[in-house]
């Protein structure tokens, strides 16, 4: 009895240690979030120089008010703050769509080609918005390269060489599967909130997994299998009803498609 | 939490040695034990194996000593992993994780110390008892009859 005693003495004599040090808030006292943010900022100063070097990036009003339109109704329907999502799109028919530090979403023209409504456009916007509000892209970079590799390429000479690097990373296989997922549940919500059918992101994934004999769709190749997403959406959202409602009208749908259209040919 | 008693009989200069030693060895791990908290618990433990035979007096405190390891195993380990899981998976440094390793630290700073004195005085043939882990050992080591 008197071991036992001791021995929830011991016990709780390091539990309390532990929640006095609790109160102290060392992430600010060693300035972590404060590092991080500074390293995020350039790193993201960076490699959006990089990108907007090597990508082409479509300039037409017509279709990045379109595009922001979207944009705009995700963030204020699910209360994101507007000002940190960056959208780009971007003239290459690969249907791809990724995000960059410092919330930079670059999409493709083939991505967008590709979605039959406007809701599918959605559901990809959302999940990658999602990206950036879990937080996703500069845990991968740091867990993937390194921090002090991050420092090192941001301050040293090896900048160009680590730069292609991270972009390829982002690209196409940075993020873990379990991110993805993450990111997917996080859109479905958003797309709820925002009013739109959040079935058409599965549709989106089951047109890839059908399609995937394209060979070009690297978007689908860094994340879970299509057709499990398709299965997960689904899952998750089985017997639920909600009225949805278009958050661009057909014709302007129509009017953002056959501009690509004409970029492509032109 | 450390007290001096009397130990049953006056120890041979050898065992005062071997007793001594079973502490050592648990500071020589140290070092490494607190990346690889195993480290620790295994050569204390090979160390007990191998003198478990041995007299009353060096069996009581290669007990002592591995008891007292198991404690810090169990709060090293945690912290092992917790650190591993930040560096490869997207778990990040929180409070919670600050404080936890500065507790543990704290606990591996107070043994480490208890363990140099420890191995100071048995060296010198005083049995020193430390509290919670002395009570352990009483039941566990009986002298042989």
């Amino acid at each position: 009895m008197k071991i036992v005693f001791k021995g929830i003495v011991i016990l709780s004599l390091f539990f309390v240690i532990f929640y006095g040090f609790k109160q102290i808030d060392f992430v600010k006292i060693a300035k972590v979030e404060g590092n991080r943010g500074e390293l995020e900022q350039k790193l993201g100063r960076l490699i959006w120089d990089s990108v907007s070097k090597s990508h082409i990036i479509i300039e037409d009003v017509y279709i990045n008010k379109t595009v922001d339109t979207i944009v705009d109704k995700i963030c204020l329907s699910n209360k994101i703050d507007r000002s940190k999502v960056k959208i780009h799109i971007v003239r290459d028919n690969e249907i791809n769509a990724f995000t960059l530090p410092m919330g930079h979403i670059l999409i493709n023209s083939g991505l967008i080609s590709s979605c039959q409504n406007v809701d599918q456009l959605v559901g990809i916007l959302s999940h990658e918005i999602a990206h950036i509000e879990l937080d996703h892209i500069m845990k991968s970079i740091i867990t993937e390269i390194g921090i002090t590799a991050l420092v090192s390429m941001i301050t040293g000479d090896g900048v160009i060489v680590a730069n292609q690097r991270v972009i390829e990373l982002l690209s196409s296989s940075l993020l873990s599967q379990a991110m993805e997922k993450d990111a997917d549940m996080k859109a479905v919500e958003y797309m709820i909130n925002t009013n739109v059918n959040p079935r058409e992101l599965a549709n989106f994934m089951l047109i890839l997994s059908v399609n995937n004999d394209i060979g070009i769709l690297n978007w689908i190749s860094s994340h879970p299998d299509s057709k499990s997403r398709f299965d997960y959406i689904n899952n998750y959202l089985e017997g639920e009803v909600f009225e949805y409602s278009s958050i661009i009208d057909e014709m302007t749908w129509y009017e953002l498609r056959s501009k690509l259209f004409l970029d492509k040919i032109n | 939490m450390i007290k001096i008693n009397k130990f049953v009989y006056k120890p041979e200069y050898h065992e005062e040695e071997y007793a001594s030693n079973s502490y050592v060895m648990s500071l020589v791990a140290i070092a490494v034990g607190l990346p690889f908290p195993i480290v620790n618990l295994l050569t204390t433990l090979i160390f007990y194996l191998a003198n478990r035979k041995r007299s009353y007096f060096i069996r009581w405190h290669c007990t002592q000593a591995l008891l007292s390891q198991l404690f810090l195993f169990f709060a090293n380990s945690y912290s092992f992993w917790w650190t591993v899981s930040i560096i490869f998976t997207d778990e990040t440094v929180s409070n919670d994780y600050f404080a936890y390793i500065l507790t543990v630290f704290l606990f591996n700073f107070i043994e480490f110390i208890a363990t140099i004195y420890t191995a100071i005085k048995v060296r010198k043939g005083i049995h020193v008892e430390w509290w919670f882990y002395s009570d352990i050992t009483n039941l566990i080591v009986k002298p042989k009859i």
